[in-house]
């Protein structure tokens, strides 16, 4: 089976841990929701704090990252995450509509868009079936105690067992 | 063919530059790790430095910033290579004396313009992002680039509100007028579809506007565009007339990195509707000026466009509200603006009645009369926006 190696941005409460990861054909999406396992090995690691995010305190070559313990991870490209259907959860013929939404954690506010099938249904995107991560497309992120700098990513995965409460900001189209 | 020290951790990645420079004709040098990239550079003489942002011992910022301060490496090249995207690393990275910014996974032809664009550009000088004084003529200086190879340094600034009347333009100029004065090299865009005012508030007479530019637009191309102003100031003018379609948001997404490239400050008198270069300029803004007069209709209007940008998403923190008295009449007090868009203005503008003077003789008051209240006002407030921020 084909690997390919991604960058990826994960934080956590307090620190931002960037890395590479090497994913199979489930992607980004695949990896997080593997129930098979309750880590990430992360390799050439670097750690900042929540603080000063762009000034390294530690390196690692390999980090194990517990998938429940992370807040959220920033993707730089959309075709990371994995096939369409495992992030949206199923694919058909109904139109995929992109809603703006804002997701709050105790650390973390994210802006960005759902991608669901049909209207978006707050349950489903919360506690509905078995992913643990929610994808928000072309996200902005800001840490609620450290908002400069703001972070930015075309995917952002925020764990749905932190997730405090989630909002439309604005309507989604019909 | 160039001296090219590339200083990378990964190992995977390090023998396919060397691959890739050797290919385009360059002499590569490789280096493992930050101590010994450091050491390699100053015991020799390299054109260009690729520098990894992580690497175990020294970081790529620290490295940067030790060659900076040595008399030996202080004009050198710096290119960074890095799979660290956020924003706020390239700014770090540019203050710490990058020339520019890549991040990993790569194209190696984009790699192969990047460089070449840095050579041609000359030493350190052509990229560095500074205040500077004068202006920067782009066909000659230094240059945008394309695509994603470009490196966002200027600060873009928009002024934007969706009723008109209110005065957007007059700030714009002004504000514009402001950071030429204080010796930026700043640069004024009118997106106005429908016949914009920018060049006739500075009697400019455009000989182009960006109804002239190509679909993607590059550094030649722009600078042919602009016009600029006797007091340094680079204005890209919208047509005079109505036109039909706004500027295609990839055409204006080109242009603002070329011009980000090539100036210290951008600001955009934004079209009274949120399409698509609006969008695009909006993403891109450090700071967002919605202007409102004090009067029902306009406030309605920015409360409403309060919601469009939270949907959009742009962060609260870089919008600024600006009360525009445009007439003697005192309308709404600010202490309702503030009740009914849930803030307080951050800028006030008290009527003055010069500013009428300046619509008609196509002079500015930033430039013709600094000591009036508008100016005056402006300077007030924009101590806090000659601060550097974080884009």
């Amino acid at each position: 089976m084909q690997k390919i190696v991604v960058n990826a941005d994960f934080f956590t409460e307090t620190h931002r841990i960037s890395g590479r990861v090497e994913l199979g054909a489930a992607g980004f999406m695949g990896l997080l929701n593997d129930t098979n396992s309750s880590l990430i090995e992360a390799q050439n690691t670097y750690v900042s704090r929540l603080q000063e995010p762009t000034r390294i305190v530690a390196h690692g070559e390999t980090v194990s990252l517990i998938k429940s313990n992370l807040t959220l991870v920033i993707l730089p490209r959309r075709e990371d995450i994995g096939p369409a259907g495992a992030a949206q959860a199923g694919t058909g013929y109904t139109r995929v509509i992109a809603s703006p939404v804002l997701v709050t954690t105790p650390t973390f506010e994210v802006r960005g868009f759902v991608e669901t099938l049909g209207k978006p249904d707050h349950a489903a995107l919360l506690v509905g079936g078995s992913n643990k991560f929610l994808p928000l497309y072309k996200a902005m992120v800001v840490a609620t105690l450290y908002p400069d700098p703001p972070y930015a990513g075309e995917v952002v995965l925020v764990n749905r067992a932190v997730v405090q409460a989630l909002t439309q900001i604005a309507r989604g189209k019909d | 063919m160039a001296n090219i020290l590339v200083v990378d951790d990964d190992n995977d990645l390090r023998p396919l530059l060397k691959i890739t420079l050797s290919k385009l004709g360059h002499s590569p040098t490789l280096a493992t790790r930050g101590e010994e990239g450091l050491a390699l550079a100053l015991a020799n003489k390299f054109d260009l430095i690729i520098l990894d942002l992580m690497m175990p011992d020294i970081d790529g910022y620290e490295i940067t910033r030790r060659l900076r301060a040595d008399a030996r490496t202080q004009d050198v090249l710096i290119l960074i290579l890095t799979a660290r995207s956020q924003p706020a690393d390239q700014k770090v990275a540019m203050e710490a004396g990058a020339d520019g910014y890549l991040t990993k996974p790569f194209n190696h032809s984009v790699l192969d313009s990047r460089i070449s664009e840095m050579l041609r550009t000359g030493p350190h000088r052509a990229a560095r992002p500074a205040g500077g004084t004068g202006m920067l003529s782009l066909p000659g200086g230094r240059t945008g680039g394309t695509g994603m190879l470009s490196l966002p340094s200027a600060r873009v600034s928009v002024v934007l509100s969706l009723r008109g009347g209110v005065g957007t333009t007059t700030v714009a100029v002004n504000l514009a007028g402001l950071f030429a004065r204080a010796g930026r090299r700043a640069c004024l865009v009118d997106l106005s579809p429908s016949g914009g005012h920018v060049a006739l508030q500075l009697r400019l007479r455009p000989t182009a506007t960006w109804a002239d530019l190509p679909l993607t637009p590059n550094s030649n191309t722009v600078g042919q565009m602009l016009v600029r102003h006797d007091s340094g100031l680079s204005v890209l003018a919208a047509p005079a007339e109505p036109v039909r379609q706004s500027l295609p948001g990839e055409t204006f997404q080109a242009l603002l990195e070329v011009l980000r490239g090539g100036f210290t400050e951008v600001v955009i008198d934004a079209a009274p509707v949120l399409d698509s270069p609006t969008s695009v300029a909006l993403s891109a803004a450090a700071y967002i000026f919605l202007v409102l007069t004090p009067e029902v209709g306009a406030v309605q209007t920015a409360i409403g466009t309060l919601k469009s940008l939270a949907s959009l998403p742009v962060p609260e923190n870089r919008i600024r509200i600006v009360l525009n008295q445009v007439s003697p009449e005192p309308g709404l007090p600010p202490t309702a603006v503030e009740k009914a868009l849930g803030r307080p203005p951050d800028w006030v503008i008290p009527y003055d009645r010069a500013q009428t003077a300046a619509l008609t003789h196509g002079a500015p008051l930033v430039f013709s009369q600094p000591a009036a209240p508008l100016i005056a006002s402006l300077v007030s407030f924009a101590g806090k926006l000659l601060e550097p921020v974080n884009v």
